[in-house]
């Protein structure tokens, strides 16, 4: 009896201890995922504000879109072409015009990052006709960049074979 | 395992664990350098810059690839003058060169204090300092003096422009291949300091004595070009006459050997028994040559008697003949007579003006040679020079002269515009650090007609500045006003001066210019070749054993040799990568017991222990040595040889040709460690590189797997090894291209090397070499993808054998079954040294350790031309898509395309009766087909 008893402690003590260690482990990652999903940027820059009230199109800032393998994220220059005049008096803003002053570029943290070994080219998807939204999901409507696709394999390929697109596997791995 | 210890280490490791994940990965989050902001082009598109390549005098077109800001990749310019194209090993090099790391390049200016020390400086203080000085010694009555290495163009004309304005005494430049034999021998018969053009495309016979046409004689992608269109010919005949073994020899149609210093002999038989199909020669110069029977030329230079007959036979035929002498053939001390005859021999076949060009001459007009170094370091040793500048003066040092680098002390003041650190540059009191050619404006002018551009590419990496703007800045700063602010705005107001306003956007677009040459009609000098003949004693060829040493494809004469790529390709004769070696022939092998990698000595010359290993190289003459000066430098650095090159002191030719008169090679018993890459020089009767390899079976036609279609493209390769020089120029390119690590020494001691594109050596008994590019050959049944466990390697629809990096687990089930042994597998994650790892091609994805990988044609190449042809909605055409080994190779040997197109260059070539594949017998369907 004395020994079942110990043997029920002691097994209760594992438990614990892997299931508490389990459910940090799995905090962390989750933690780890949407901070990831959703990094802090520098100058708090909202998609939804530019969209929506002021009616900017994607490619008006993203403006290889069609051109290269990367979108392009905005050059300052870009965002001085407006913020020189409009809306100076925002500490958001103004950070953006310290940048200007230094003469140094927005260090935007990306929120989509493919790994190396991957080719994917915005221009091929572009002028195919695939919507921003298929992969960048409503951000139109973010305040925060957010990570929507997953970027995985199966989730490309997935899109791919609906679309009828190539899935031989050198078309984007390099 | 107790209960206790079980919690005890659970505790620690997840203790470790939960560390370990508080750290977080910042990795990848940031932004792309140069995504945001690239000053020009597009991101992740490559924008192209056409240059000029400064590696050697030969000053081929480059364009410099440029991708998000760094240079990842150099081809030549095609349709350029020079090299259309085409780049040689050292040039695809070179782009390492200007990321070295930071421990090889100067950073910023550097000035040595009291002790010794070095330490950095403003500019400001440097240029103040120096100013001062050079008023100081002038005041003083010491000589300031100017020495660079060869100059052409602007940058000549600004040297100029400010040893006039500060009073400092210009010296004939230094080169260490000054070829002041040709010159002087051009100078004596037709009044030209000069080395002319040497027109091989219009020749239909070309007889060549130790001229390395190929390797580093003054412009070998140029020549290897003419040689490509020389061949198209088919009568072209050629032959090439040397003491030794060179890639420029194993290339001709017919290599003759003759002994060292015999030359003379030939030549003048050759003089005396050539008809001309014009003028010729008068018959009184002609009589004036001593008579020479067939006997007697064969005994002195070691040649047969059907050799002979083979010449002769071959000029008779000829309509446009064209004899060049250089290389060892004049470095030594019947240089000069060889060199003499050569032109007479010109003359007398009426090659001067025709396939002997003056009008269009290399620009050498400013090199000097090694006797003006001699004097100077004894004007050094005398006290009296103020200020020295030393600008791009790469000699290898101590070992030409080694008086001159111990006297740089006794200079006044030691100022080098040095770009990368040497021997030399921990001497000189200032380093002012010179930017790389492809981060500055400047010009060349290789030869007559011809301006080709400097432009910068990328931005500079270090605190540099090019050699034009630190002259004008020390002009400017010594109070001298009138002259330009920098050095682009000299060039501009050079350019258009002498070319006109319109040519400086056709110069800075295109990269070069041509300009027109005046015509010249070369006389011959009667009095002095009257001289010449009257004087004529032939003197006798070198005894044996004599030491040859050679010119090396890899490193030049020891300047490209910091290029850490180039010593992890193979020299393509011996297989050798890493290291020093004399090579011997098999006979004097085996009469002192030696194989390969044993320890030779050379009592008087290399006789320390622990010293050189020799190298078995077949077809080498008995009694000969051949060393690369390079290595040789190397070695007597290590050995501490007392002066032992001696100088032509008419001509100022350093004699690379050293006879040993009292000693010989004699082994010391010990195995070194020499990495050789190639498993054997023989063929074994397998047909490798010959072609006449095994019959297929007929039963092999049954498979196990269903066949592959191909709908659109097979892509394909056909390589002419009728062409294949085995230069390596392929391999470096495919290097640079493919983010391909250098693995070092002592992983290829154990066989550990990492290039997917090898130059493979196959002797035949008589020594005659064939050589065979061997890469990834794109199997239609490839052994190697039915053993992947993890699908990591498959068939692609266009007949690719791809390899999926992230996929591979590492089995090296593939390498095993590759009957071609061209997959390369990484024991370890190979980093590049920063700044080199900006050359990283973003189109190929780095391997880390554990994966297996190897040449896919260049798919990163094929998936652009996809994406341009997917653009404009039409298949890709002929040509369009190169892999980065045929885009560079000189002799334009490899053919590249789809197969399936009937009107491809590459179904042509596969389709030729010369045409085979390798290990065809094993069913494996290549997609590679050699022509024999």
């Amino acid at each position: 009896m004395k020994m079942a008893y110990k043997k029920v402690i002691f097994f209760a003590v594992i438990v614990c201890y892997f299931g508490i260690s389990g459910l940090v482990l799995a905090g962390l990652a989750v933690h780890w995922k949407t901070s990831k999903a959703s990094p802090e940027q520098p100058v708090k820059y909202s998609h939804n504000l530019h969209v929506n009230t002021v009616g900017l199109g994607c490619t008006d800032c993203h403006i290889y879109t069609d051109k290269s393998v990367h979108a392009g994220l905005p050059a300052l220059e870009i965002c001085m072409d407006c913020h020189s005049s409009v809306a100076i008096e925002k500490p958001e803003i103004r950070k953006l015009l310290k940048y200007s002053e230094l003469k140094e570029q927005v260090p935007w943290r990306r929120v989509y990052q493919l790994p190396d070994f991957v080719y994917f080219s915005h221009k091929r998807h572009v002028k195919k006709g695939v919507d921003c939204s298929e992969c960048h999901g409503e951000i139109k409507a973010m305040d925060t960049a957010r990570k929507i696709g997953s970027l995985e394999m199966g989730w490309c390929v997935n899109c791919h074979r609906k679309m009828g697109a190539p899935t031989d596997c050198v078309t984007c791995h390099k | 395992m107790n209960r206790r210890e079980f919690i005890k280490t659970t505790g620690i490791l997840t203790g470790a664990a939960f560390i370990s994940s508080c750290k977080g990965k910042e990795d990848g989050q940031g932004i792309l350098p140069g995504i945001a902001g690239v000053s020009d082009g597009i991101p992740g598109q490559p924008v192209l810059y056409n240059t000029t390549c400064t590696e050697c005098p030969a000053n081929c077109g480059v364009s410099v690839k440029v991708i998000n800001g760094c240079a990842v990749k150099l081809e030549g310019i095609p349709g350029h003058p020079i090299n259309d194209g085409a780049l040689c090993a050292r040039g695809q090099a070179s782009l390492t060169r200007l990321y070295q790391p930071g421990n090889n390049r100067i950073e910023g200016p550097l000035a040595k204090d009291a002790k010794g020390n070095s330490a950095h400086v403003t500019w400001d203080e440097a240029f103040g300092r120096i100013n001062q000085k050079l008023k100081e010694f002038s005041a003083k009555g010491l000589k300031n003096v100017f020495l660079s290495g060869r100059t052409t163009g602007s940058f000549s004309e600004m040297i100029k422009l400010f040893c006039e304005k500060t009073g400092v005494e210009r010296l004939p430049e230094f080169e260490v291949y000054s070829h002041s034999t040709i010159r002087h021998a051009n100078k004596m018969l037709f009044g030209r300091y000069e080395i002319p053009a040497y027109k091989i495309e219009q020749s239909d016979f070309l007889l060549t004595f130790g001229s390395d046409i190929l390797e580093t004689f003054i412009s070998p992608v140029h020549y290897s070009q003419q040689l490509v269109n020389a061949k198209k010919q088919d009568n072209f005949k050629w032959c090439h006459a040397e003491p030794h073994v060179s890639l420029t020899g194993a290339r001709a149609d017919r290599r003759v050997v003759i002994n060292p210093g015999s030359e003379p002999y030939l030549l003048t038989f050759l003089l005396k028994t050539v008809k001309p199909k014009t003028a010729g020669l008068p018959a009184e110069f002609l009589n004036a040559l001593p008579d020479l029977s067939v006997e007697q030329v064969c005994g002195k230079t070691g040649i047969t008697p059907g050799a002979l007959e083979y010449l002769s036979n071959c000029f008779e035929t000829a309509e446009r003949p064209l004899v060049i002498t250089g290389g060892v053939s004049v470095s030594q001390p019947s240089g000069l007579q060889a060199a003499v005859l050569t032109g007479l021999l010109q003359w007398h076949i009426g090659a001067i003006d025709y396939t002997v060009s003056f009008a269009e001459a290399e620009n050498y007009a400013n090199t000097g040679t090694i006797l003006n170094v001699k004097k100077l370091s004894q004007r050094l040793a005398d006290g009296g020079i103020g200020v020295m500048f030393v600008c791009g003066v790469e000699m290898p040092p101590y070992a030409l002269s080694a008086d001159f680098y111990f006297n740089i002390s006794k200079a006044g003041l030691s100022v080098g515009l040095t770009e990368l650190k040497d021997d030399f540059s921990s001497g000189y009191d200032y380093n002012l650090s010179v930017a790389h050619a492809f981060e500055t404006w400047g010009d060349a002018v290789p030869s007559n007609g011809l301006v080709t551009v400097i432009q910068p590419a990328v931005q500079r990496i270090h605190d540099s500045m090019s050699e034009g703007d630190i002259l004008s800045a020390l002009m400017r700063k010594s109070g001298v006003t009138d002259v330009p602010v920098d050095f682009h705005d000299f060039l501009l107001k050079q350019w258009k001066e002498k070319y006109g306003d319109a040519a400086v956007e056709e110069i800075t677009s295109k990269g070069y210019l041509k300009t027109a040459v005046e015509t010249v009609k070369t006389e011959i000098n009667a009095d002095s070749v009257k001289k010449f003949l009257t004087e004529l004693k032939l003197s006798e060829p070198m005894q044996k054993p004599s030491i040859i040493i050679t010119p090396s494809v890899r490193t030049y004469v020891g300047r490209s040799s910091i290029l850490s790529l180039l010593s992890e390709i193979p020299d393509p004769l011996t297989a050798v990568s890493y290291g020093e070696w004399i090579s011997i022939s098999e006979k004097d092998a085996k009469t002192n017991g030696m194989i390969d990698g044993m320890e030779a000595l050379i009592p008087g010359i290399f006789e320390k222990s622990g010293s050189e290993p020799v190298k078995i190289q077949p077809g080498l003459a008995d009694g000969i040595y051949m060393i690369e000066k390079d290595a040789f430098f190397r070695m007597r650095l290590r050995n501490r040889i007392p002066a032992m090159l001696k100088y032509d002191e008419i001509t100022g030719e350093i004699l690379w040709n050293l006879n040993l008169v009292k000693s010989k090679i004699i082994a010391s018993g010990k195995q070194m460690s020499l990495p050789v890459l190639s498993g054997s020089f023989s063929e074994h009767g397998r047909g490798i590189a010959s072609g006449h390899g095994p019959k297929p079976h007929k039963t092999r036609d049954a498979s196990m797997y269903p066949p592959h279609e191909h709908k659109d493209y097979r892509w394909a390769m056909a390589i002419d090894l009728k062409l294949c020089s085995g230069c390596s120029a392929c391999v470096a390119a495919c290097y640079i291209e493919n983010n391909i690590p250098v693995a070092g020494k002592e992983e290829h001691l154990k066989g550990r090397e990492m290039s997917w594109l090898r130059i493979e050596p196959f002797y035949d008994e008589k020594g005659n070499v064939k050589f065979i590019p061997m890469m990834c050959q794109q199997c239609d049944s490839a052994p190697c993808e039915p053993v992947c466990p993890v699908y990591a390697t498959y068939h692609t629809p266009e007949g690719l054998n791809a390899q999926i990096y992230n996929r591979c687990v590492g089995t090296r089930y593939c390498s095993n079954n590759c009957p071609y042994k061209v997959r390369r597998f990484n024991w370890f994650k190979h980093d590049s040294e920063k700044p080199l790892d900006k050359m990283r091609n973003p189109g190929v994805s780095v391997r880390t350790s554990g994966m297996m990988e190897k040449c896919t044609f260049c798919i990163q190449r094929i998936r652009t031309a996809h994406d341009v042809a997917k653009d404009e909605n039409r298949k890709i055409r002929d040509n369009e898509v190169l892999p980065a080994c045929a885009q560079t190779c000189p002799m334009k040997a490899i053919a590249f395309g789809n197969i399936l197109d009937k009107n491809s260059q590459v179904y042509k070539r596969a389709s030729s009766s010369r045409a085979y594949r390798v290990f065809e017998e094993l069913g494996t369907g290549p997609a590679v087909y050699y022509l024999s």
